[in-house]
Parts: C-alpha cells; sequence; structure tokens
C-alpha cells in the first residue's frame, strides 16, 4: 500500500514515464499532463489497486494505457485528439517509434477493442517482448500472438 | 508472427519497460547484467537510454512534485442555470459597484485588487447550490464553482492555501501557465472544485494579470509565504473560507 511518503518516491519514480507514454498515445502535453495526475491520484485514493503482484512499472504500464484508451473513447476528446496534429506526430525521439506507428497506435486505441489496441501499443509503441506484453496484461504468450495477430490486420488495413 | 508491425528497434533490443524497470531499480541484478552487456553492442539502445534519460530529467524539472493536494475536478454543467440567474440579479450588482463601475477596473501594479471584486464563487452541497460569499464556511465534499469578471481580457489563475498550508492550483486546470480569458461580467469558469477534508480556513487568490504567467512557481511562493503579493501587472482577489467538520 503507498502511502504518502511512498507515493511521492513513486512519482520521481514512475511519473515520467507515465507522462512519456500518455504524451506518445494521446499527442498532447496537456492531456499527457493530466493523465499522470488522474493516475497518481487516483493511486492516493486507492491505494488497494497496486496488488504488489507485479513490479511497479508494469502495473502503471497497464493503467496508463488504460487510462489513455478511456479517453480515446470519449467521443468529444477522440475527435479533439486525432484532429489536432500534435506534437507527437511530428517529432521523433531518438531510438522510439516512427510518427506513423504512432499514429497507428493511436488510431487503434480509438477504433479497436481494448486488450488488441494495448498488445499493439506494447509491441510497436513500447518495444516489448511478448513475454513482456504478456506479463503487463496477465495473460499466455499464445493470447498475446493473436492479439498481436488481429493487431497486423488492422495495420495493414489501415495502410491500404 | 508480426512481421507487418514494424518496431522501434530490433527483437533482442531493450524495450522501453526494461529502461524503465531499470531506472526504478526493479531489474535484479542477473537482468542488469543481461542489460548492460546488451547496451555495450546495441548502438540504438545506448541512444534510446539517453533519450529516456534525458526525457526523465526534462519532465521532473518541469514537474517536480506529486500535485496531491489538487483536488478533485468535476466537469459537469451543473450550476449553468443558477449562475446564469444569479449573474442576471444579485452577482451582477454586488460584483459591479466598484467606482464609476467596470470601466475603471484599472489595475494599479503589484498591488491587491481594489474597487470591483473579480473572483466570486458558488457552492453546491447535495442538490443545493448557493451563492458563496467571503467569510463563509464550507465543508468537506462542497463542490465550488468560481466566478470571474473583467473588463478585459486577463491572464487568470485561481490558487488556494488551506488550512495546513498547503498551496494548490485551482484553475486552470492540467495547464502550466495561466489562462487567458476575455473580458466578461461574472464567467463561470468550467470546472468544479471538491473541497478535500482539511479544515480550517482555506484562502482563495484569483490572480488577474496583462500578460502570461507560470502556475507552480506562483504556488511554491504562495506556500512558503503564506500569502500572495500582486506581481508586477497583476491584481490579486482573496477569498476565505471556513472549513468545518460536516453536521
Ligand atoms: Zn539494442
Amino acid at each position: 500500500m503507498p502511502r504518502a511518503e511512498s507515493l511521492e518516491s513513486w512519482y520521481k519514480l514512475h511519473a515520467p514515464a507515465v507522462f512519456r507514454r500518455a504524451r506518445r498515445m494521446l499527442g498532447s502535453d496537456v492531456e499527457a499532463q493530466e493523465i499522470v495526475q488522474d493516475v497518481f491520484l487516483s493511486l492516493h485514493e486507492r491505494p488497494q489497486q497496486f496488488s504488489g503482484k507485479s513490479s511497479v512499472t508494469t502495473f502503471l504500464y497497464a493503467v496508463t494505457t488504460h487510462a489513455c484508451f478511456t479517453r480515446l473513447r470519449n467521443q468529444k476528446n477522440r475527435r479533439r485528439l486525432m484532429d489536432e496534429r500534435s506534437e507527437a506526430e511530428t517529432q521523433t525521439e531518438a531510438g522510439g517509434p516512427s510518427p506513423e506507428l504512432t499514429l497507428l497506435a493511436r488510431r487503434a486505441l480509438s477504433e479497436l477493442p481494448e486488450d488488441v489496441a494495448s498488445a499493439l501499443v506494447y509491441y510497436a509503441l513500447d518495444g516489448m517482448s511478448h513475454e513482456e506484453i504478456a506479463r503487463v496484461l496477465d495473460c499466455s504468450r499464445r493470447h498475446v500472438g493473436d492479439l498481436l495477430l488481429r493487431a497486423a490486420q488492422f495495420a495493414r488495413k489501415a495502410e491500404a | 508472427m508480426t512481421a507487418e508491425i514494424a518496431r522501434p528497434r530490433s527483437e533482442r533490443c531493450l524495450s522501453d519497460l526494461t529502461f524503465d524497470e531499470w531506472f526504478a531499480g526493479e531489474l535484479d541484478p542477473e537482468r542488469v547484467r543481461v542489460a548492460e552487456a546488451h547496451l555495450g553492442e546495441c548502438g540504438p539502445c545506448r541512444d534510446r537510454r539517453a533519450e529516456l534519460e534525458r526525457e526523465r530529467a526534462r519532465f521532473l524539472e518541469r514537474s517536480p512534485a506529486l500535485p496531491v493536494r489538487r483536488p478533485r475536478r468535476h466537469r459537469t454543467a451543473w450550476l449553468g442555470a443558477a449562475v446564469a440567474a444569479a449573474a442576471g440579479m444579485s452577482l451582477l450588482v454586488s460584483t459591479w459597484r466598484g467606482p464609476g463601475g467596470p470601466g475603471a477596473d484599472q489595475d494599479t501594479p503589484g498591488t491587491r485588487a481594489k474597487g470591483p471584486r473579480r473572483l466570486s464563487f458558488f457552492v453546491k452541497r447535495g442538490e443545493k447550490v448557493t451563492e458563496g460569499s467571503s467569510g463563509q464556511q464550507v465543508e468537506p465534499g462542497d463542490q465550488l464553482r468560481f466566478v470571474v469578471s473583467a473588463a478585459r481580457p486577463s491572464h487568470v489563475a485561481i490558487l488556494s492555501l488551506d488550512g495546513a498550508g498547503k498551496a494548490s492550483i485551482y484553475y486552470p486546470s492540467g495547464l502550466e501557465a495561466s489562462r487567458r480569458l476575455e473580458a466578461q461580467v461574472a464567467h463561470p469558469l468550467e470546472d468544479a472544485i471538491e473541497l478535500d477534508a482539511v479544515l480550517g480556513p482555506e484562502r482563495i487568490f484569483g490572480v488577474f494579470c496583462g500578460g502570461a504567467f507560470e502556475l507552480e512557481p506562483l504556488r511554491r511562493k504562495l506556500e512558503a509565504e503564506r500569502t500572495l503579493v500582486a506581481p508586477a501587472g497583476c491584481a490579486v482577489d482573496e477569498l476565505e473560507l471556513h472549513k468545518v467538520k460536516a453536521q
């Protein structure tokens, strides 16, 4: 259970990653900042969310992806976020995903079922292995393979 | 098989997750050893690590602390009707009685707002919405909605200093700088603030400036000095609430 002071240290250790990932998924600094706030305030209010089963990092990866998914599913937000030519679309990070991949993942988040979209985000944006994805999604590696297959079909269609 | 989807680096490379776990001290010594060995032979992963470190530093420099005190916000339309009605009557009259009316709304650099009050608020408790006034009693869980008036376009922020001496930013939410608002009378701000459980006097400061200003330095200053002196070119309007235990 994160108490106030451990929450403070969690913030220092983990907030940069929450922000970076949310910014990439949503394409907006302001929205990403709000996700950081939401994630840590909700953890402050309901610390039992973190069961201690996984590492804090994997837990926050899942929480952040879900928060961005929810935000993009909100019609109004989606239209705004998808319409904006955001910094994340035009900026490339060294060794990070290409703008095309970032855009693809964002579309997946707003159109695909949550598990498929999340798998795509982990694979394409975070560069994670099947094993790592299985760990964050708390499922088998075989299931990750299935999810990524469906994500690939979506990517092919998006390309066409 | 997912050859159709490209990835940032090769299959054998370290993922962002691995780097983040590494930064957080969550990798066991064996995985650290493997990761270090990979870095030794992989330029793209060394670049990635450097980039992630830079991003971390940049983020923590801009947002160094957890905004735990920042209350939950409600993006709701409550008050729409109540504010509209009140703005037509009492609010307008009581807030614009300054000498010469709205036209006399001149900022004197570095002074507290005189004359017309620019900041007022409504309180929602349960289903009941009432117009608030400085000095009034509120309870944890009450929702406040602020209403601002400005005779010309202003950059606006609202900060609070609670009974425990903690300063927080009430408005604007999720931004690093003040928000520019057009000249208007009795404009209700979009978000409502839900008051937390800290009891005692809570002072609310509306800051109105000619130009944009950053929020976090101002919040820190308020917390350190326990009051807010208007920066040059700005006016500050102060309200005081007394937060007591719910009856
Ligand atoms: Zn590598």
